[in-house]
């Protein structure tokens, strides 16, 4: 199964809780995603999704100068984005408790 | 391929090693270009960190060859062509990137130029390709600036200035109004109008603007497209508006107090009635000034307070001293105690020459005057002569004592009457008949004494020269 096709439809909801405790910058939500299992999330896919979380109100932004090189751009939730990752969360424990209890029994019968 | 890393653990941090990224990124940029500037940046900004960041990271993804200590120094890290290929390998090409990252932000897909579909083609025409074009030159104009704009001191200052932008929003709706109050309502560009409806207008303007920066109350149809080209109008407009303001208010005081001190200097000399020949002369004009006040004649009086007449006056460097200079010989100057203007005449010395040190001046009337045929000077007209003008005394109030050496007789003639100063101020010579009758040498022909006499250093005219 093509796992890239599923990220897509939670990715939000993945980006979300992983600026949920701790802002982060664009990489940074990239490692924390890799880190907890999602290794084939696009670098790309995570900054367009923080990129467009932000534009749509559910995260603030800071520029954190860096003294080495280019600076970092943060994303942190606010309480538009918490209201939506708790919505994503209800969503997403109704949809894969659906599939789960659907797959499980197309897996019995086969 | 034979870039060699000295230390594999060590992150590749260099100048070069940024280029790279910085390349890489804006090849991201670049196709992004049809994006309005401010989506392109707000999808890329942070992204050359993100990349380097993410190339540090994995270490495997550069292809670091076997790194033998014994090779470390051979080939330079950073300076290797190779280097943004490797960055290809990694993120894959700039065009997937982009097209990931628009696809991840909600954003359409590019815009085919030159695969594009027959039906797309038509719709993208001159306007399209413009956009992109000015995307691709807004790009590089980005670049250009980038060494400035991705320090870390830039990054301050466009924060500071964006906590600044609730005071822009005030500011641009008082420039808005107060230009529309100036050019339609015939208000003065002010801080405030005076009037109440005009406060009402600002204050609507000022509210307006404010709930705009907000994002409130803008209709999504056409506003959008008429706020930017408004602000940038307001934006050129505050300058001037607020230097207007700014100097006006500044020169309240100053101006007040110089028209006040200027009435002030006009009223005294009116008061005195002295000389109105030209006001406008300064204390540091030629001529001579006493009290403020220029001095059109000069009388002088002798030991005993009797008037000499054809004085040469000079000053202590030998210059003739002259109240009349070349421009007031032109103009007409009003004397105490007559009637009308007159233009004062010099004397003419032996030789023929001009004398205007020689005092009392006299003066032709203003009816009897015409004009120097060589530099158009008045002079007596032909069958005219000039006139003594009044002496302000008779005798001088107060007689002196003569120098030390001189011979007392020459003030001795009036002694007594001499310390009498009312005898002098009442009856002034010339009095009686007045300059137009005074024609003669004598002004005070039947005054008691005759002042005109010569005593001891007076010189005569015929001694000029």
């Amino acid at each position: 199964m093509d796992t890239t096709q599923l990220l897509k439809g939670v990715l939000d909801a993945a980006v979300l809780a992983a600026v949920a405790d701790e802002d982060g910058y664009g990489y940074d939500v990239v490692r924390r995603l890799r880190a907890a299992g999602l290794e084939d999330v696009g670098d790309a896919s995570v900054y367009g999704t923080l990129r467009r979380l932000y534009a749509s109100g559910a995260l603030t932004t800071y520029v954190v100068p860096s003294d080495a090189g280019p600076h970092r751009k943060y994303y942190g939730i606010n309480a538009q984005g918490r209201a939506m990752l708790d919505l994503h969360r209800k969503e997403w424990q109704s949809f894969a408790g659906t599939v789960s209890a659907l797959l499980r029994t197309r897996e019995v019968a086969a | 391929m034979s870039t060699t890393t000295p230390t594999p653990a060590q992150p590749p941090v260099g100048l070069a090693f940024y280029g790279h990224v910085h390349a890489y990124a804006q090849q991201v940029r670049a196709h992004l270009a049809d994006l309005r500037p401010e989506q392109v940046e707000d999808l890329t900004d942070g992204l050359e960190a993100d990349l380097a960041e993410a190339v540090v990271d994995a270490p495997g993804a550069l292809p670091r060859r076997a790194a033998t200590p014994g090779t470390m120094g051979a080939d330079p890290v950073d300076g290797a062509d190779d280097t943004p290929l490797d960055l290809v390998a990694f993120f894959g090409l700039p065009a997937d990137y982009a097209a990931e990252l628009r696809g991840a932000a909600g954003l359409p897909p590019a815009v085919a130029l030159g695969s594009g579909a027959g039906e797309r083609r038509p719709r993208i025409g001159a306007r399209g390709g413009l956009l992109v074009l000015g995307g691709i030159l807004e790009s590089g104009w980005r670049s250009l600036w980038r060494p400035v704009t991705s320090t870390p001191q830039w990054a301050s200052v466009t924060e500071f200035l964006r906590t600044l932008t609730p005071a822009w929003w005030i500011v641009r709706g008082w420039v808005v109004a107060t230009l529309v109050l100036w050019a339609f309502g015939g208000y003065a560009i002010a801080v405030l109008p005076p009037d109440l409806s005009a406060r009402f207008v600002v204050l609507a303007a000022v509210v307006v603007s404010v709930q705009w920066g907000r994002g409130r109350w803008l209709p999504t149809t056409w506003l959008p497209k008429v706020v930017r080209p408004l602000s940038v109008v307001a934006a050129v407009a505050a300058v001037p508006a607020v230097l207007y303001v700014a100097s006006a208010s500044a020169s309240v005081s100053p101006y007040e107090w110089d028209r006040g001190y200027e009435q002030g200097r006009a009223d005294a000399s009116h008061g005195v009635n002295q000389v109105a020949y030209d006001g406008s002369l300064g204390t540091g004009a030629d001529g001579v000034w006493v009290d403020g006040t220029q001095v059109s004649n000069l009388f002088v009086y002798d030991a005993a307070g009797d008037p000499v007449r054809d004085v040469q006056i000079f000053d202590d460097r030998g210059r003739q001293v002259r109240t009349v200079t070349e421009d007031g010989a032109h103009g007409a100057w009003v004397v105490p105690d007559v009637e009308g203007s007159w233009y004062f005449q010099p004397t003419l010395s032996t030789d023929g020459r001009e004398r205007w040190n020689v005092y009392p001046l006299r003066a032709v009337a203003d009816d009897d005057v015409e004009y120097a045929e060589d530099d158009g000077r008045p002079v007596p007209a032909t069958g005219t002569r000039t006139h003594e003008m009044p002496w302000p005394f008779l005798k001088a109030p107060t007689a002196v004592p003569s120098s030390a050496g001189s011979r007392d007789a020459a003030s001795g003639t009036d002694g007594p009457s001499g310390t009498d100063a009312p005898a002098g101020s009442d009856a002034r010579p010339g009095e009686g008949d007045g300059p137009p009758g005074g024609t003669g040498p004598a002004p005070g022909s039947d005054a008691v004494e005759p002042a005109p006499a010569p005593t001891g250093p007076t010189p005569v005219v015929g001694a000029i020269g």
